[in-house]
Formats: C-alpha cells, structure tokens, sequence
C-alpha cells in the first residue's frame, strides 16, 4: 500500500523576522515611500514599484494567512522569503485562526462506489456546505483506509490505523505520515492478540499535538482480566512513550478532542457505558458519567462536539419516533449536562427512505448531518438546524458520471475540518 | 490651522460642538478628527487618553497624504446610521487606489493601529495575490527571486498537487 511521503516544508526553525532571510525582502521602512514618482498604470501593471517587499513581516504574514492553502503551497515558491513565512509554525496557527473564524464549513466526505468501470473502491471529497460541491482529494485515495466509521478532524489533521500503523493526515495539504511503529511491550507471558487503536489530541495551552496509542487484548471473558496497555507519541517527535494504562475497551461512537482533552465513548469492566476522557497535558486518564438518559445502549450513541462543548447524540429512537436525544455538556467543570431533546420534521423520513441504514454526525455549524448509508442517482446530506429548527438537504454536486451511474455507500459521516497548513513533519 | 479643542464632553448634542482632536503628519500637515473617528486607532485611543489636549498628535510615520486619507475612513466609519452594504461599497471605493497607496494605507493602518483598515487593505492584497502563478506575482509586486532552478523546481515537487 502506497504511502506518500513527508512532503512537508522545511527550514522552519528560524524565525522569520530575524536575518535570517535573503536581501530581496523584508526591511521594515520608516514611512511610506511617497519620495517615489507618481505611478503610472503601466509601470504598476509590470511591478516597477517595490511596495509588498517593503512591509513588515507581520503584515505579510496576515496577508498570505488569508489565502486558502492549496494557493499557500503554490506560492512558497516565490521567493525564500515567502517560503519561509509560509513554512513557519507560528504561520500555521495564524492559518488556523482564520479557518476556525471562518464561518464557511467545509467537509470530509467519503464514498465507496466506481469510479472507472472497473475500479470500485473508496473515494475522498471535500465538500464546501454553502455551495454543495465537492471535491476530489484523489491524492488521499490510495492512502487512508475507510474501515472505521466515525473518526473526526483536530485542527484540520486527522488520525487513522492501518493495521498495526498509525497515519495521520493533513486533509488540506494532502500530506499523510507514518509515524514510527510501536508495539505494546509486553511480557512474553502475557502476550495475547492485541488490537490497537489510536486517536490524535491537541492541548491548546502548549499548542502540542500528541497521539495516544491503546492495545487490548481480546479477552472473551473479561472479568477474567484485560490486558491493555498504552503509549503516547507528541508530534516532532520520534519515538513512543509508555503511560499509564487507560480504556480497557474500544472507542464506539467517534472520538472528540474538546479543552485539551481527548474524550471517547466506551465500556468500563463492568460493560457500562462511560466517557473515557485522556488529558494531551497531563497524559492521564479520567472518566465522565454519562447523563442518565443515555445510558441505555451504546450503537446509536454517538459522541460529538456541538457549539464547542461535549455533546452525546442518542438516535435510537431516530426510526420510530423522528427523535434524537442530545445531551450538551455545557458546564465541563462541574459535569453539568443540559438534555436537548431534537424532533425532526417527518419529511426527514420522505428523503431518506430509500436508504435502510443512516448515519448521523455533525459539522461545526451546529447542525445535526444525517447521511444515508446507500444512494443511488445522487449523494446528498440532510442537515437539520438545531436552533432554528429547520431541515434541509443538501445535494453534493461535482462528483464524476461513473460513481453516480450505480448506487454508492457513504462510508463515513462528513466530518469538519478546518484548513490547516501544519507540515507534519514540524509539528 | 491648529487650535485648541473647545472644552466640551466627548458626547456630541447640537448645542455642544464635538471634541476635535488634532493631527500633525510627518511633513508639518494639520489635520483635525472628530474624537469618536479617532478612537478608531488604537494608537490614538491611547495617546488622547495621555492627555495630549490642545497640542498636535505628532505622527512622523504618515505622510500628509496618507494621513488625510486616514481621517476620511475613521471618520466614514464613525458615522452612525450607515448600513453595511454602503460602507461595504464605500470601502470598495476607498481601496480603488494604485498599488502602492494601499501599502501606504496598510503601513498607515499598522501604526496607528486600525484594526478595520488594516483588515480591509490586507484583504486587497491577498485578493491581488489570489489567482496569479508565482511567476505573475514575482511580476506584479517585483519580487526577485533567489532560487535557482532547481530549488525552484524541487518547491514545485514538493507540492505538485497544488499547481495542478
């Protein structure tokens, strides 16, 4: 399987402001340069003045961090100067601070359908909600594997296994890294099969990136005892470390990184459902009890951020009675959870009920996404307002001829993502 | 033309004439802002609270020029009762300038700190940036660019997928 290569920036170590940088750009002047003749059009048409390079650059910066990142990647290589910009850390936050204040949403989308007459296979689209047209990531197909259903995005970069590997991915500069192999270490004696999962969390203080590794074994009786074990990896660095054990089981129902802590749905020894919460700063493991309403079953619980707090979606009841059941943390200090109980319009049902199977996710407008699991003629969404209580469908367009000709399957639930210029490498 | 603001409160009312508070560019220029439009610098915002009353602000970082120009988008932003789509096309107006006003206006907007100029002039230039190829950048802004060939070639690579 063909994993592309770090095809990050590099030299970000300096800071650009220092002198580090070629003559050709950016001394801070003392005024502007009204010593220059007046401009003709023409002489500005062919750049004879030498405005741009004359700006501090801070303001550089703020200008280039207002383009989108694919038009970022193109112009690294106007000059050293600008590379080194664009290529710096602190240029990746400013990026993100635009995407996050950024009121258009844009997502992941995946399809499994055909492309060519004889290629079927799972496909990546970013798709822009305000317009309903998607894009193909065609650099991403090769590489990430689709088999999980409910990942979600941090910043922008996500987090996915492949067997015993971990990858992750910046969806908006295409780059997918292998981080270094691990096991779970452990005595020989105890050495069962183990299965691994990892997740990616982001603690906004210190502004580091690290990857939380859990294996379990697969233990038919587990009173009998579960053998877990963990291991955490902080981007820009190499190597794995050993912590403290944590979960015993696996995540279901996505996993969300929301106040520096990464929080996943799961069971505890006693199969109760409970949020597992681990903090990216400490590297410690806490749990959360769920509100009482939604302790009852765990596949069609889903974790989610809503309106930037902690939010379990209970859609058992989707099917027969139009409803969906959301609990919003909204004080996370004191574990306090405000229920909001959604009712869908019946129309929901007049749209998706060709489909047996749906997905529910949400994306950063505060919008609850239904997608049907299998279409055919049309990929779409349904997105229902939760604050003004409106359904809505959205129709995914600029996908090519050959994937509509026969039904497809929405592999996973869009999940947001903010456009991010992180290299991977440098994080 | 400099003279000293007539003692009343900041807060206008037809009978009181609004605070005026006095300008002086890099090259000897007076200029005179209604209190309320200068607030919108931040910069100035700090220097009317030192109590620069009566005197002229000195700005040796703007020219008369530029700083006339300044005044005018303050004082069309503190206007009450301009709905956002005639700013908005007023703005659009404002910036209908030759390339190196609106660096001046952005050099400008950085010293005194006018978050909504600067975010106005920054986004011209980002709009001018948008679309071209490098090359076509390096042209409009007269970059010269010290790569050669080759490490031109391998920032191409690097990234193919952005210049397809």
């Amino acid at each position: 399987m063909a994993v592309q290569d770090d095809g990050g920036g590099c030299g970000g170590g300096e800071p650009p402001s220092g002198g580090a940088l070629d003559a050709e750009s950016l001394r801070i002047p003392l005024g502007p340069t009204e010593k220059q003749p007046r401009r003709t059009r023409e002489e500005e048409a062919t750049g004879e003045n030498a405005g741009l390079t004359e700006l501090p650059t801070e303001i550089i910066s703020n200008i280039l961090s207002l383009l989108p990142v694919k038009t970022l990647l193109r112009i690294r290589s106007v000059s050293k100067g600008w590379r080194s910009i664009i290529d710096h850390r602190s240029f990746a936050d400013l990026v993100l601070a635009q995407s996050l204040g950024c009121s258009d949403v844009t997502s992941l989308i995946s399809i499994v359908g055909n492309i060519e007459p004889t290629h079927f296979g799972c496909r990546f689209f970013s798709l822009d909600h305000q317009t309903g047209f998607a894009v193909p990531l065609g650099q991403l197909d090769q590489t990430i594997n689709s088999t999980r259903l409910d990942w979600q995005s941090v910043n922008g970069l996500i987090c996915f296994d492949v067997g015993d590997l971990t990858y992750l991915c910046n969806i908006s500069t295409r780059e997918v890294r292998a981080l270094p192999p691990a096991g779970p270490d452990l005595p020989v004696h105890l050495h069962r099969v183990m299965h691994s999962f990892s997740a990616l969390g982001f603690d906004p203080v210190t502004r580091r990136y690290k990857v939380m590794k859990t294996w379990v074994s697969n233990a038919l009786n587990r009173m009998a005892g579960v053998i877990t074990a963990n291991k955490i990896l902080t981007l820009g660095t190499n190597s794995w470390r050993k912590i403290d054990s944590g979960p015993i089981d696996f995540p279901c129902g996505g996993s969300v990184c929301i106040n520096g802590s990464i929080h996943f749905l799961t069971l505890d020894l006693m199969s109760n459902k409970v949020i597992v919460a681990f903090d990216v700063e400490t590297e410690k493991f806490r749990t959360l009890a769920l509100p009482d309403g939604a302790l009852n079953q765990l596949h069609k619980t889903k974790l989610i951020e809503f309106g930037g707090c902690l939010t379990v979606l209970d859609y058992e009841h989707l099917e027969e009675e139009n409803t969906i059941s959301m609990y919003v943390l909204e004080d996370y200090k004191n574990r306090v959870w405000m229920e909001r109980p959604i009712v869908l319009p019946r129309s929901w049902k007049e749209d998706l009920s060709r489909s047996e199977r749906f997905l529910v996710g949400s994306v950063r407008a505060e919008e609850i996404l239904l997608a049907p699991r299998v279409t055919a003629g049309e990929v779409y969404f349904l997105s229902y307002d939760v604050e003004k209580k409106t359904l809505k469908k959205v129709q995914v367009h600029g996908l090519p001829l050959s994937l509509l000709r026969s039904p497809v399957i929405i592999a996973c639930a869009p999940i947001e993502y903010v456009h991010s210029i992180l290299a991977l490498s440098e994080v | 033309m400099s003279s000293s603001p007539p003692p009343s409160s900041a807060a206008a009312s037809p009978s009181c004439p609004k605070k005026m508070i006095a300008l002086r560019s890099s090259d000897g220029e007076t200029f005179e802002i209604e209190e309320a439009a200068a607030l919108q610098s931040k910069t100035l915002e700090n220097m009317i609270d030192e109590d620069c009353a009566g005197t002229p602000i000195p700005l040796p970082n703007v020219t008369g020029k530029i700083l006339a120009k300044v005044v005018e988008f303050c004082s069309k932003h503190a206007e009450p009762g301009v709905d956002d789509e005639s700013l908005r096309a007023w703005d659009a107006e404002f910036v209908n300038v030759e390339q190196a006003t609106v660096f001046d206006y952005i050099l400008a907007a950085n010293f005194l700190e006018i978050p909504t100029l600067l975010n106005l002039t920054c986004n011209v230039v980002a709009d001018m940036i948008r679309g071209k190829t490098p090359d076509e950048i390096r042209k409009f802004f007269n970059i010269k660019s010290i790569f050669s060939p080759e490490e031109e070639e391998e920032v191409r690579r690097e990234n193919h997928w952005a210049f397809e």
